[in-house]
């Protein structure tokens, strides 16, 4: 995973993970329990404190395949 | 005078542009049914403007407002009695609970003007949903071409009806790529794949959004910036739901300078009418033409600037508050 410095927004920061899926991950989506199929691209967005990046990070992780995910500031 | 905007029931979409939005621009209250002191608050408005109430407690909340002698205001973006068409239908409870309220409102306000032939018994105004400009830029079109999807959930049925077309269309164009795509539509979209490998080729021309801990701003500003740039959105709704449910997804599109097609019969300025059979022409007829792209999305910008004024809101909450 690599990461572009976020905007500081304050003590939050607006981030957005985006990846492509490693396929059979579960995940809530559109009300439901899904299985993630492999290739889909995927974004996930959190607010986040700076100093807590590294567990969502991990989180994000289990979810694309690792080398994939890009660390994107937004607004 | 107090005005309270009330969401109707913890799953009513669009509850940030026809509850929170309105609020702000007038300075009301703004609760959830199932909020915190949400009664009392509600209660204590002169104006109480509940926002599609197919909840007991939405029904309960308008006849009592009523009995003490508030202006009960009921607001619906969609037909109730048809949402089967696109959705899981509304139940009996949600229903008998719409109509309660119904009866319990001295007015009621619809987002289309296409929803006046249901509400036909009822005293009813059209405040269309208002959309504001600050925030929404146009993009330059990306390139390669982006699809892009925005339905908030309420176009689950439909999708098999236009599926083929639009698989053809990105296996003619192997560049594109479809963003915000719903489970229901990447599901329409790949049921006719076994292979891992086909499905897996195929899911990478898919890219979704999750929305996490955000809230409604925070996911709002994440689809706005992965839909701004798009070439063109997709509307796909089956049956007559779609002629009169609320035009949110176009108009969200247009402020972005996006055009969309959509199955409405009645296309907005900016937006191409298409039905079933015509879906791979309209597609792959403006993915091809970026003069015509580039005319109806200064038409689907200029639509929804239109759409920016809470002028509407202002005039019922003065229509009615002349009742009091």
């Amino acid at each position: 995973m690599s990461a572009k410095k976020p905007t500081d927004r304050g003590p939050e920061l607006l981030l957005t993970f985006t990846g492509e899926a490693s396929g059979g991950t579960r995940y809530t989506w559109d009300g439901g329990e899904r299985t993630l199929e492999r290739g889909m691209g995927v974004t996930v967005a959190t607010r986040r404190r700076r100093d807590r990046l590294e567990p969502t990070e991990t989180h994000f992780a289990a979810l694309v395949r690792a080398g994939d995910a890009v660390l994107e500031a937004q607004e | 005078m107090r005005v309270c905007f009330v969401v109707g029931h913890e799953d009513t979409p669009e509850a940030y542009w026809r509850v929170l939005l309105p609020s702000r621009s007038l300075g009301a209250h703004a609760v959830a049914i199932d909020g915190t002191a949400a009664r009392a608050t509600a209660l204590a408005a002169d104006v109480l403007w509940i926002h599609q109430p197919t909840s007991i407690a939405a029904a309960d909340l308008a006849e009592k407002a009523r009995a003490r002698g508030g202006a009960v205001v009921v607001d619906m973006s969609e037909d109730p009695w048809r949402r089967t068409e696109c959705d899981q239908s509304y139940n009996a409870v949600r229903i008998e609970s719409c109509e309660r309220a119904l009866d319990a409102a001295h007015l009621v306000v619809l987002a289309m003007d296409q929803l006046e032939e249901p509400f036909a018994a009822y005293d009813a105004r059209v405040v269309k949903t208002v959309i504001p400009t600050a925030g929404w830029e146009v993009r330059t079109p990306l390139v390669p071409a982006t699809i892009s999807w925005w339905s908030d959930g309420r176009q689950r049925r439909g999708l098999e009806g236009v599926a083929d077309e639009i698989i053809a269309v990105i296996d003619r164009k192997p560049e594109v790529k479809i963003r915000h795509i719903q489970y229901a539509h990447f599901k329409a979209l790949t049921s006719d794949l076994t292979d891992s490998e086909t499905k897996a080729d195929r899911s990478k021309r898919f890219h979704f959004y999750l929305e996490g801990d955000l809230g409604a701003e925070g996911n709002l500003s994440m689809l706005r910036t992965a839909m701004a740039g798009s070439a063109v959105a997709l509307e796909c709704y089956p049956g007559g739901y779609g002629q009169s449910v609320s035009d949110l997804p176009l108009l969200r599109s247009a402020m972005l300078g996006v055009p969309s097609i959509t199955t409405r019969l009645d296309a907005p300025p900016g937006a191409i009418s298409a039905q079933p059979g015509e879906w791979l022409d309209a597609i792959t007829g403006l993915l091809d033409d970026p003069g015509r792209q580039q005319v109806l999305a200064r038409e689907a910008r200029g639509w929804a600037e239109s759409r920016a004024s809470f002028d509407s809101y202002r005039n019922i909450i003065e229509e009615v508050s002349t009742w009091l």
